[in-house]
């Protein structure tokens, strides 16, 4: 029953053509065929061909497994892996790394706000995690990837090596070395993503990229590039979109937009916009058409232009639109958020979510995407500032409307606020199980308490009762997730 | 069952939160646990340290929906035993869960039980078997007489099932292979061959697979095979015959006369299907007296298995073994360490192990080994090679195993796993500077190459 000295490669079973004799005549039955006698065992005979076959294959399948052998590897076999790099950063103690099991186990959305702790105390993820963690990261990589990228480890881009899969790890810390050559030769799947995954580092050393993407084969890399190269107001791309936009737009003797529509036979205009010139003839060419362009047109060019045309700041670009054209203010918006411009931000907020509280459509506006421009700290203190201006009592009918924008860990000043709104509630569940939902990822976990006073007052209805029970939970879960990093 | 203070002296010290959950019947019930935990819907929260003979004992009443409040008492044995008046079936239910984690955390005041729980605690000290019945031995052996008679019945008739299916030819069953498997199944149920029967049911989840003609045949002659020696079962060598009861389904029980003292090293652990509910095996190897248990476990769904050891560590134990297939059971957990990695053995010793087991029992499924100075190779399916260059391939189903890879990085490590007919099954690793990690866990894996 012990093994050869030799082990064979490919290690069949012994008498493997015995074996599979027996299986032949066991699929056609012992009825048609005659009962094989492999080699090496006893010739058992039950004088019942059926059960005779029976007992040689048992012996025979115990023999096989008895006398298995080990595969062979060599050294050279291509499926071996290279030794990873060595690792400098630390595990995360065990309390926090099963915790991070249990998150990709419950596919839970608190896995964003470990990995960031996990960032802070300079730590990286147990290897046995990457997998999963690899897997869960690429369903949104836009919001996951950077904060993956951070803790991964060497460990994290050597595994993610082997599976294309994973690849987006990969392109997101090679993104910065590639060059123009290299990038040429993938695939436009892959161009794309390496676009992506290079924008929130963009510089003006990536214009040379941005041009070759600019007049890429995909429409995709094409629309992707003209987005990014909106972002690099010093880029030649951009001061064509410039020049061009500043044709179509300026302020007019009346202080109204004046608007020269566009023509989409002009070469250069579809040479910015990255479209072919159409013949003016051709149908189609309605005005809502051209005005769409001109909104893309506007979006893409660098907001500087308008600056000393349309206003002498920011601000007072912001206001004119905001006063004669809603449209132009929602394109203006759509390119602070497309060009990631803070300062145009800061200007066109107060003015965008003036309007949004005012009974426009929340969903359609810019208005949240313009906020998370600023760093967590400003949103929180300008969500902050509108609360104090409101001279009601905060409840959550008040509050709610403000800080469901503030997409981001809540300081202790604002999570207070939304606490004390909380302690406060009185009937209207609706509005307090909508901010109980938006401040279990956000409120400071210290809080847990306040809100559990909160459930003890049972000063709510049912469902509101309920939203509290959970946000309290959220917060002692992320409490504990937060200990554990200690 | 042994006293209960041998049984939680090294449990109660050590519970966290995530003990507590690791108890929760199911994800759904774990979720409703969470949010079932808060402080404020508990009122009269307390618990009874553990004393020298007694184990920690922790109560409570939690809000419900409507005016009720449900009562709750747990003691804190492993698996605690638990009581709720609220009418979930699960157990532990998701009131009970949260008591004991509350009392994990710290949120239970330590006082004398209340009388209701006094009550309860009584009560079960009465339920409790107390030492060896002094029951009719006579009658005992009947029963089991009459049993084994019922399951040679059933043996006679799946030895005539498996004659035919032969005769016929394997391919002529495969239309309406599932109907007949389940049908002969039903049949050795009602003759009381439970384990035979799942095992013959199970078959019906080859499906189409590529080797499904092999394993049906290996499948059928290994049952032929325990249908004669329990034909012969009253011929054969005691331990052999242990074993061919126990494989054709017959109750068995531990040995608590002689516990085996030790240093267990846990090695990994295994959850199966098994019939209408599922099993958890643990695998430890003793130290000092180099024996192997399993430690077995069922649950009905809805339960969480017993899970008395966690898989990494050493653990002081007594274990009281049944006489077959080398499971155990804990009579007694002294001590819980932090281990270094086993020594493990190349993948030819490891082979070797496995044929000697063979050797005292044919039909076993799962086997442990652990390899030293291993790596992980892909290819289809992946395998683990020592430093030999001898590799032994995973199962299908474990490959690819991406964990793995990520834990050894490229350098050798010692792996822990089952060894099956089919291929190993990798369970847990020590990486090159000894640090453990459980692969047991089930993860997402990227789709085979």
């Amino acid at each position: 029953m012990t093994t050869a000295s030799t082990p064979v490669p490919g290690s069949p079973p012994p008498a493997a053509g015995d074996w599979s004799d027996l299986v032949s005549a066991a699929l056609v039955g012992t009825a048609r065929r005659t009962v094989p006698a492999p080699s090496g065992i006893p010739h058992l005979d039950r004088g019942d061909p059926a059960r005779t076959l029976l007992d040689r294959a048992a012996l025979a399948a115990v023999r096989a497994r008895a006398g298995r052998l080990p595969t062979r590897f060599e050294p050279d076999d291509p499926g071996g892996f290279e030794p990873a790099p060595p690792e400098s950063a630390p595990l995360p103690p065990e309390g926090a790394a099963r915790r991070l099991a249990d998150l990709l186990d419950e596919d839970s959305a608190l896995l964003l706000e470990w990995l960031e702790l996990a960032r802070c105390r300079g730590v990286r993820v147990p290897p046995e995690s990457l997998p999963a963690l690899l897997d869960r990261c690429a369903r949104d990589t836009r919001r996951m990837a950077p904060a993956l990228l951070a803790v991964a480890g060497r460990r994290g881009l050597w595994l993610a090596g082997f599976d294309s899969r994973w690849g987006y790890l990969r392109l997101l810390a090679a993104a910065a070395e590639l060059t123009v050559e290299e990038w040429r030769s993938r695939p436009a799947q892959e161009r794309h993503a390496l676009l992506e995954a290079r924008e929130p580092r963009l510089t003006a050393a990536d214009e040379p990229l941005l041009e070759e993407a600019l007049a890429d084969r995909s429409a995709r890399v094409r629309g992707l590039a003209m987005g990014l190269a909106a972002r690099l107001p010093e880029s030649r791309h951009a001061r064509r979109l410039a020049r061009c936009a500043g044709r179509h737009l300026r302020r007019g003797a009346d202080d109204r937009p004046e608007i020269r529509l566009p023509d989409p036979a002009d070469p250069e205009l579809a040479r910015v916009l990255g479209v072919e010139p159409r013949p003016r003839q051709a149908g189609g060419r309605s005005r809502e058409t051209r005005l769409q362009q001109l909104w893309t047109l506007i979006s893409h060019a660098p907001l500087d232009t308008w600056r000393g045309r349309l206003g002498a700041t920011p601000a007072d670009v912001a206001a004119f639109a905001a006063a004669t054209d809603g449209e132009l203010l929602e394109a203006l918006a759509n390119a602070a958020v497309l060009q990631r411009d803070r300062e145009w931000a800061r200007a066109l907020l107060p003015i965008v979510l003036e309007r949004l509280t005012g009974g426009h459509d929340v969903r359609a506006s810019r208005g949240t995407a313009l906020l998370a421009l600023l760093p967590p700290e400003e949103r929180c203190s300008w969500a902050l500032e509108r609360l104090r201006a409101d001279r009601r009592e905060p409840t959550p009918d008040t509050v709610l409307p403000v800080v469901k924008h503030v997409e981001c860990a809540w300081t202790g000043g604002l999570g207070e606020q939304v606490a004390e709104a909380l302690a406060g509630a009185e009937r209207g569940d609706a509005s307090v199980v909508q901010l109980c939902a938006a401040a279990g990822p956000r409120m400071p976990p210290s809080l847990h308490d306040r809100v559990v006073a909160g459930v003890r007052a049972r000063r709510v209805g049912e469902r509101g009762l309920e939203a509290l029970g959970r946000l309290a939970d959220t917060l002692r879960y992320r409490s504990r997730m937060h200990k554990e990093f200690r | 069952m042994s006293a209960a203070g041998s049984r939680f002296s090294t449990v109660s010290t050590r519970w966290t939160p995530d003990d507590v959950w690791a108890l929760a019947p199911d994800p759904s019930s774990r979720r409703a646990a969470v949010a079932t935990a808060a402080p404020s819907l508990w009122s009269a929260a307390g618990h009874r340290p553990a004393g020298d003979s007694t184990p920690p004992v922790v109560w409570g009443e939690c809000a419900g929906s409507g005016a009720a409040s449900y009562r709750v008492v747990a003691e804190l044995v492993s698996p605690p035993d638990c009581s709720c008046s609220c009418p979930s079936r699960k157990t532990p239910c998701k009131h009970a869960l949260a008591l004991m984690h509350l009392w994990a955390e710290g949120g239970t005041e330590p006082g004398e039980a209340p009388e209701r729980v006094a009550r309860w605690l009584a009560r079960r000290a009465d339920a409790r078997p107390g030492p060896p019945e002094p029951a009719d031995p006579r009658a005992a052996a009947d029963r089991l007489e009459r049993r084994e008679e019922r399951v040679a019945e059933g043996l006679v008739e799946l030895d005539l099932w498996l004659r035919d299916q032969v005769a016929n030819g394997l391919a002529a069953s495969r239309d309406d292979g599932y109907r007949r498997l389940d049908s002969m199944a039903a049949r050795l149920v009602d003759a009381q061959a439970g384990r035979l029967a799942d095992r013959v049911r199970d078959l019906s989840r080859l499906g189409a697979a590529r080797d499904r003609p092999d394993r049906l045949l290996s499948e059928y002659a290994l049952l032929r095979l325990l249908i004669s020696a329990y034909r012969r079962r009253d011929d054969l060598a005691p331990d052999m015959r242990a074993t061919v009861t126990c494989r054709a389904g017959l109750p068995v029980s531990a040995d608590e006369s002689a516990p085996v003292r030790d240093t267990w090293r846990v090695l990994g652990m295994y959850d199966f299907p098994a019939g209408q509910v599922h099993g958890r095996r643990i695998w430890l190897h003793g130290t000092a007296t180099g024996r192997t248990a399993a430690l077995v476990s069922f649950a009905p769904t809805g339960q969480a298995p017993q899970t008395p050891v966690r898989p990494g560590t050493a653990v002081e134990a007594d274990l009281a073994f049944y006489p077959a297939e080398r499971r155990a059971r804990v009579v007694a957990l002294h001590a819980e360490h932090s281990a270094d990695p086993p020594a493990g053995a190349g993948a030819e010793e490891a082979l070797r192990s496995y044929a000697d087991a063979l050797a005292e029992d044919p039909w076993l499924e799962a086997w442990p080994v652990v390899l030293r100075h291993a790596a992980p190779v892909r290819g289809d399916p992946w395998s683990v090679a020592d430093a030999g260059g001898a590799a032994l391939p995973l199962l299908p189903e474990c490959s690819p195993c991406w964990p793995l890879a990520a834990v050894c990085g490229g350098e050798p490590a010692t792996v822990a796993g089952e060894w099956t007919p089919r291929g190993l099954r990798p369970l847990a690793v020590w990486d090159r500077r000894a640090r453990f990690a459980d692969l047991h866990r089930p993860r997402t894996r990227p789709a085979a190459r």
